[in-house]
């Protein structure tokens, strides 16, 4: 997977977009609730014994006549988490190629902007993947391991979680949804402070089907069958059905406060980008 | 149900193909997708209608595998019934009565055609002729091959058990035999004999017989007619021999007859016809004939001991003028034996020729039909043939002889005048020496006493001189004409060479001729069982062939086609409607 220059600099023109404020381990760039040393002030608090006395705001003494100390905003880094899904049902129609681009494109951000990174490759079990890449440096790391990804089958809710005792600000789920095991995927995956971006990668193929007459039609995840006679009217019916799925996964996003996107594999990356960027997207501009 | 091509069977292996290739169509294409269930929720909208596509596709496998069963047993040629085949054997009576005017021969023929062209393709049929002799016309053939026709029937009888036995033979032992007679008559042991007889009125020359007077240019001429015919009917009696008479025959009642006298001028003799004008059902039996010598006057010659037999010249002398010039009286020797055997007949008194007599007169001669040994004094005369015609108007009831030495009898002697000794006049009126025989000398008797003496000279001259036809013959009899050789026979038509016995063909007179010499020989029909016209007996009608059924490769065909027809209808049905085509779903 490689990117031109061209579209680095476009990258490293950009952040990932967490709507709240998340703090990570490492300092970084980004505000934290947590108090710390920035410029930005937080806040007055009762003094406690031990608090620096640096921090006692003592024109807020003379008036009160009570010690109060004053709080900044820390600035941490993001801590992100990317899943890609790599199970047997995003072979078709090139969603799997279209979703590794994708993370790749998160990936480089959050490493260009100086956060912390962990990403996984994942099926029916956890296939590849990277924990706490920072820096620049890694990107190269990045696109290699996502360029090496393997194929799975299923799709399992442990594996694409982040390592264990991290606990990232965002989690970017890049999958198609499919499988018994999606729709609990993202009420599995959603940290309990952070965000969850949603990138829901559909095909154009798959609301036009090269099926019919008489099939019998085999889940390329779990291997169930069913026969069924596709003419018109059954294509008909399965487009709205599928419309109707993927609706209903847009509706539980946003029931649970969740970013939504749906990715068309027949879009270009470049303007994949430009649809992070919109409101409700995963990125934004410095 | 039989079936005529068994060997089309075999295409009913072709349904485990068939059904596996239907099978094979039917079976669903395995795809992968990459979200299940979507398509699920589609299936269970569609599961009603598949539950149908399957019990269509059941039928459709029915309907395909009937198609090729119907089309299997059409190709086999089921016949309708596996009734064993009929070997039909038709006999035809070919009998004279059978070629009446009405035309029976003919409507029989026709029928029998008629009959032949709708019988089944497993039949057969044979000819069979019931004439004097039954014959097969040829041998036994299938339904539908061109028959034989019948001769046309002129014989006098209808060999019926003859012809049922030969119907027997070449019978197939799966078959049938079934007699379909086709006569006039009532036919014992046929199955079905139609009526094929109209007309009834007949009549007949039952006879026909003529004598020349002593040197006389005409002839007296008796025909009896006799009506065979279930009707009254009339006629007229044509005679011609030279000349013609017409004679009118009175209306006859049935089973009536009359006899028609005339005299006809015929001097050079020739063939005697009595012919009857006006038509009646049967033609054969409207005629009759006979062979008329012509007039000629016979040599006669006398033999006797030193050229004297005053009798005897006495008897000639009273036959002239009607005898040749070159008649006379010789003593015996080899001259008279010379001019014996130029003369038609020879009277040898007490002395004989020395070498085989021919026709001849024999008075005590040791040359004659062989005598007892000794002679015998008075012999008394015990009876005599008043009916021979040697003796016609003779009374011989008078007769005394006072030596005499009889005959031997013989089969081939007829015995005029007979005594207790043995015959003492006799006659051998048939075969190569025909002869009058007396066993006494007529100074020893008082035959020439008697007025018989000149009548009985006159009757042998003229029953030994007259050329000798054969004996009235009958159509379909035989004759030997000569007993040895090849000979000669003219119809009319032309000479015909023959040896052996000969078959009378039909009426008329036929000549044979042999080595310069011939005789003629007058064929007659006069079978009153055949002139016979009765009423047509009741006829057993053949039973009308079935309607022809309609082949069952027919109905088999169209139920073939038309399940055929109905799987593609069912098939067009099942196709999924606006379906794409499939591609890869990669």
């Amino acid at each position: 997977m490689r990117f031109d220059e061209t579209f680095f600099r476009t990258l490293d023109s950009l952040v990932l977009l967490a709507r709240r404020l998340q703090g990570g381990r490492l300092p970084g760039e980004r505000p934290s609730p947590r108090p710390g040393s920035s410029l930005d002030f937080r806040g007055f608090r009762a003094y406690t014994p031990g608090d620096d006395l640096r921090s006692v705001d003592w024109n807020v003494f003379a008036r009160l006549g009570r010690l109060h100390v004053k709080e900044f905003a820390a600035e941490r880094d993001l801590e992100a988490h990317i899943a890609v899904d790599v199970s047997a049902s995003m072979d078709f129609h090139g969603k799997r190629d279209q979703a590794l681009a994708v993370a790749a494109v998160l990936g480089t951000v959050a490493l260009s902007r100086g956060d912390t990174l962990s990403w996984c490759a994942f099926a029916e079990a956890r296939l590849a993947g990277g924990t706490r890449m920072r820096g620049k440096g890694r990107r190269a790391e990045l696109l290699r391991g996502l360029e090496e990804a393997g194929r799975g089958r299923g799709t399992a809710l442990a594996a694409a979680g982040p390592p264990a005792g991290e606990t990232p600000g965002l989690v970017v789920v890049v999958s198609d949804f499919c499988g018994p095991g999606a729709d609990g995927l993202l009420r599995t995956l959603r940290p309990r402070t952070g965000d969850l971006v949603a990138l829901h990668v559909v095909a154009p193929e798959e609301m036009h089907p090269a099926v019919s007459g008489r099939v019998r039609l085999r889940d390329a995840e779990t291997g169930g069958e069913v026969e069924i006679d596709v003419d018109a009217a059954a294509l008909e019916r399965y487009r709205e059905a599928l419309a109707a799925r993927w609706d209903g996964i847009r509706a539980r996003c946003a029931a649970q406060g969740l970013s939504y996107l749906r990715i068309l594999t027949s879009t270009p990356l470049p303007d994949i980008v430009v649809s992070l960027l919109r409101p409700g997207g995963a990125l934004a501009r410095r | 149900m039989i079936l005529e091509r068994p060997g089309f069977l075999w295409l009913l292996a072709a349904a485990i193909p068939l059904a596996a290739a239907f099978l094979a169509s039917r079976r669903r294409r395995r795809m992968e997708v990459p979200d299940l269930e979507v398509w699920r929720a589609v299936a269970r909208a569609q599961r009603p209608a598949r539950g149908a596509a399957v019990v269509r596709d059941g039928v459709s496998l029915l309907l395909l595998l009937g198609a090729l069963a119907a089309a299997t047993l059409a190709a086999a040629s089921p016949a309708p019934h596996a009734a064993p085949p009929v070997d039909w054997a038709l006999v035809f009576d070919t009998s004279a009565s059978m070629g009446a005017s009405d035309g029976r021969h003919a409507r029989a023929v026709a029928a029998a055609d008629a009959f032949v062209r709708g019988l089944p393709a497993g039949d057969r049929v044979r000819v069979l002729e019931a004439g004097a002799v039954a014959r097969a016309r040829g041998p036994w053939r299938r339904a539908g091959e061109p028959l034989p026709l019948p001769s046309l029937p002129d014989e006098r009888r209808a060999d019926w058990e003859g012809a049922l036995e030969r119907a027997r033979e070449g019978v197939r032992p799966e078959a049938d035999l079934r007699v379909v007679a086709f006569s006039d008559g009532p036919v014992p042991g046929a199955a079905f004999a139609p009526a094929v007889a109209t007309a009834t009125g007949n009549l007949a020359v039952a006879d026909l017989a003529w004598a020349r007077p002593w040197n006389s240019t005409w002839i007296d001429v008796s025909a009896r007619v006799r009506n065979c015919g279930s009707d009254t009917r009339g006629a007229t009696l044509l005679l011609s021999c030279g000349s013609r008479l017409e004679l009118p025959v009175p209306p006859l009642a049935p089973g009536d007859e009359t006899t028609l006298h005339g005299r006809l001028n015929a001097p050079a003799g020739g063939v005697l016809a009595a012919r009857l004008a006006g038509g009646d059902a049967l033609a054969v039996d409207d005629a009759a004939f006979a062979a008329v010598p012509p007039l000629r006057p016979p040599r006669l010659l006398v033999v006797a001991p030193a050229g004297r037999s005053p009798f005897f010249q006495a008897a000639l002398a009273a036959l002239a003028p009607g005898l040749d010039d070159a008649s006379g009286i010789a003593v015996p020797g080899p001259a008279a034996d010379a001019a014996a055997a130029l003369a038609d007949l020879a009277f040898w008194d007490r002395t004989g020729p020395a070498t085989t007599p021919g026709t001849a007169v024999f008075v005590a001669s040791a040359a004659g039909p062989a005598r007892i040994p000794a002679d015998v004094l008075t012999p008394a005369v015990t009876g005599w043939a008043a009916g021979h015609p040697l003796l016609a108007g003779l009374d011989l009831s008078r007769l005394r002889v006072s030596r005499a030495r009889p005959f031997l009898r013989a089969p081939d002697l007829d015995v005029l005048v007979d005594s207790a000794a043995g015959p003492l006049l006799v006659a051998r009126l048939s075969g190569p020496s025909p002869c009058v025989a007396l066993a006494f000398a007529l100074e020893d008797s008082n035959l020439p006493l008697l007025a018989a003496l000149p009548l009985l000279v006159r009757n042998s001259v003229t029953l030994l001189t007259a050329d000798r036809p054969f004996p009235d013959l009958h159509t379909g009899e035989p004759l030997l004409p000569f007993p040895t050789g090849e000979w000669i026979v003219d119809d009319g038509s032309g000479p015909r060479r023959g040896e052996g016995p000969w078959v009378a063909p039909s009426p008329g007179v036929f000549v044979f001729s042999q080595g310069g010499r011939s005789r003629p020989a007058a064929v007659h029909f006069n079978c009153p069982d055949e002139s016979q016209m009765a009423p047509a007996p009741p006829g057993r009608e053949l039973p009308p062939h079935p309607a022809a059924p309609v082949p069952p490769w027919i109905p088999l065909t169209g139920v073939a086609a038309a399940a055929a027809a109905l799987e593609a209808l069912l098939s067009r049905l099942r196709r999924p409607r606006g379906a794409v085509a499939p591609t890869a779903p990669r």
